[in-house]
């Protein structure tokens, strides 16, 4: 999963105007949300998920519908292969 | 495997040096109005500094830090202690093995699931479970015990926080408290001091301080970045023991780039079957000045304060530094169910010096224009570990720890406030509210706080 998580990260940076928008990874273990990493600085927006799935969850700040659409796919690719 | 990274010479050696003037205290507040974490050196420097106009200004100026980094927030919780079987001989403690006086006993499930209830009936939403050192306290118990306190809800009732304070354990063992999404792992050495910590840990694994002092290294390698370290002040010299504090501080940071997330500094208190030497007894003017010097070496960490100090002492410890404090708490095994309010001191740790209701220290809290906060929303959103340094961000707080204070809070005043707790609150909320500038801001709170009247639950930024 460590590959996973690197080549996601890396794909995810090329996605997103690291400038306006804020994106991270998490996993989920039990009540906690646990930081894997983040791409883009804080933008004190509401947050937004993204994406999740049993073990994960994506959470961004600053996605319009379309960003998160396409984050969404990428995120699925990754870690929800059934629903791509 | 980590070594033992406490140098006493080298820590004795510092404080020995240390020659405070006028001039260099002032520049190393500044340095901490900046909030950059203090050195060994300059620490030392402040505990060094006793004259009463040096000792003042040090006050002050961790009085400003608090402001400027917390704000008028308070985090309150509760602890909970699950079994009190224990197979250490802690010089100090009442719950060591030798101790015949004591009612063993361990909770079972249901009868953990009966505390929880009583504890979400008077409003609590953050815990910290304590365990003794005994084989029935191993990983796997301490896991099934987190779960089950998660999975307790009486009404609008929850725990959404659940910290641990035990022994440390090994690697594996922390894996499986993560799994469970445990809050912060806490691991108190009491004594930085090698002499000293031999000399009042007679027997069991707890004699090993190579073991204990580690134990938050294993956690981290387990990928357990929230951990809490603490001192049992006491022991022996209290300056020496504050740089023990930053020492661990630092090895932590430089480690795994993350410090500790909280830092307790309980003194020692009279416990059943206990008499202990009272050389190094701090009293409460030394306490005070500990709370500060720490508020000033590590601005970003939490310092808490417990019930085991009176209300008086813990009201003036919120000035300095402290950031979270329990209330409402009991410290018997079964405290929360039993109605009886006597402390019983064959069935406790330690007497503990506050013991007002939950809402008592709250209408406090309200009198002293502080908001009684029960966030969990960094843990809940991924803000934490490397993350967490966000907090240092100017706008931080003022966009998420203040409003989700506030969030938080009016879910107490709605379920659990007494009539003139509620009255005092909701009147500060507003005060508070008419001081946020931004007006996006304040639409969006007053926006969650109507949720909140509507009997939606668990809202936060």
């Amino acid at each position: 999963m460590k590959k996973e998580i690197y080549t996601f990260k890396e794909e995810l940076s090329n996605a997103v105007n690291q400038d306006n928008v804020k994106v991270w990874l998490n996993k989920k273990e039990g009540k906690r949300i646990d930081y894997l990493f983040k791409i883009g600085e804080e933008q004190f927006t509401d947050s937004r998920v993204i994406g999740e799935n049993k073990d994960f969850l994506l959470l961004g700040q600053n996605i319009d519908d379309e960003l998160k659409e396409e984050l969404s796919l990428l995120f699925n690719n990754y870690f929800n292969s059934d629903k791509k | 495997m980590s070594k033992d990274f406490i140098d006493d010479g080298k820590l004795e050696e510092i404080l020995a040096e240390a020659k405070p003037t006028e001039e260099k205290i002032e520049q190393i507040i500044n340095k901490s109005l900046n909030k950059e974490r203090l050195s060994l050196e300059e620490t030392a420097t402040l505990l060094q500094a006793d004259k009463p106009e040096w000792i003042e200004r040090i006050f002050k100026g961790a009085e400003e830090l608090k402001n400027k980094v917390y704000g008028d927030r308070i985090v309150l919780f509760a602890p909970l202690y699950v079994g009190n079987k224990c197979i250490n001989n802690c010089e100090y403690c009442g719950f060591k093995a030798s101790n015949t006086e004591i009612d063993r006993c361990t909770l079972t499930i249901k009868e953990l699931q009966e505390e929880v209830k009583a504890m979400e009936k008077k409003g609590q939403k953050r815990s910290i479970l304590v365990y003794g050192e005994s084989p029935d306290y191993d990983a796997d118990f301490i896991a099934k015990t987190v779960e089950a306190v998660y999975d307790t809800r009486e009404d609008k009732g929850e725990i959404r926080r659940v910290n641990i304070n035990a022994a440390p354990l090994d690697v594996e063992g922390y894996k499986k408290l993560k799994e469970v999404g445990i809050g912060t792992y806490q691991i108190f050495q009491e004594t930085y001091h090698h002499e000293t910590y031999q000399k009042v840990h007679h027997s069991g694994p707890k004699k090993d301080f190579e073991w204990r002092v580690t134990g938050l290294d294993r956690a981290m390698e387990a990928g357990i970045d929230d951990v809490g370290i603490g001192v049992l002040f006491g022991l022996y010299d209290w300056k020496y023991e504050v740089m023990g504090l930053l020492e661990h501080t630092i090895h932590l940071e430089e480690k795994y780039n993350v410090g500790p997330h909280t830092i307790s500094f309980p003194r020692l208190k009279e416990a059943s079957n206990v008499s202990i030497d009272d050389k190094h007894f701090v009293n409460d003017q030394e306490l005070k000045r500990i709370i500060a010097i720490l508020r000033l070496a590590v601005p970003y960490t939490g310092l808490i304060l417990t019930a085991r100090e009176d209300a008086k002492l813990r009201r003036e410890a919120i000035k300095l530094g402290v950031s979270q404090i329990d209330a409402g708490t009991k410290i018997e095994i079964n405290g929360y169910a039993d109605a009886d309010d006597e402390q019983d001191i064959n069935r406790e740790q330690f007497m503990i010096g506050d013991s007002r209701s939950l809402d008592d220290v709250i209408y406090e809290l309200l009198s002293d224009g502080y908001i009684p906060s029960f966030c969990t929303a960094c843990y809940r959103l991924g803000r934490t570990g490397e993350h967490f340094m966000e907090f240092a961000i100017p706008g931080f707080i003022k966009r998420y720890c203040g409003p989700n204070a506030l969030l938080t809070f009016k879910e107490y005043l709605e379920d659990y406030a007494s009539k003139k707790t509620k009255e005092v609150g909701e009147k500060l909320i507003q005060e508070k509210l008419a001081e946020i500038e931004d007006e996006k801001t304040k639409e969006k709170i007053e926006a969650k706080l109507g949720e909140i009247e509507d009997e939606k639950r668990d809202l936060y930024f």
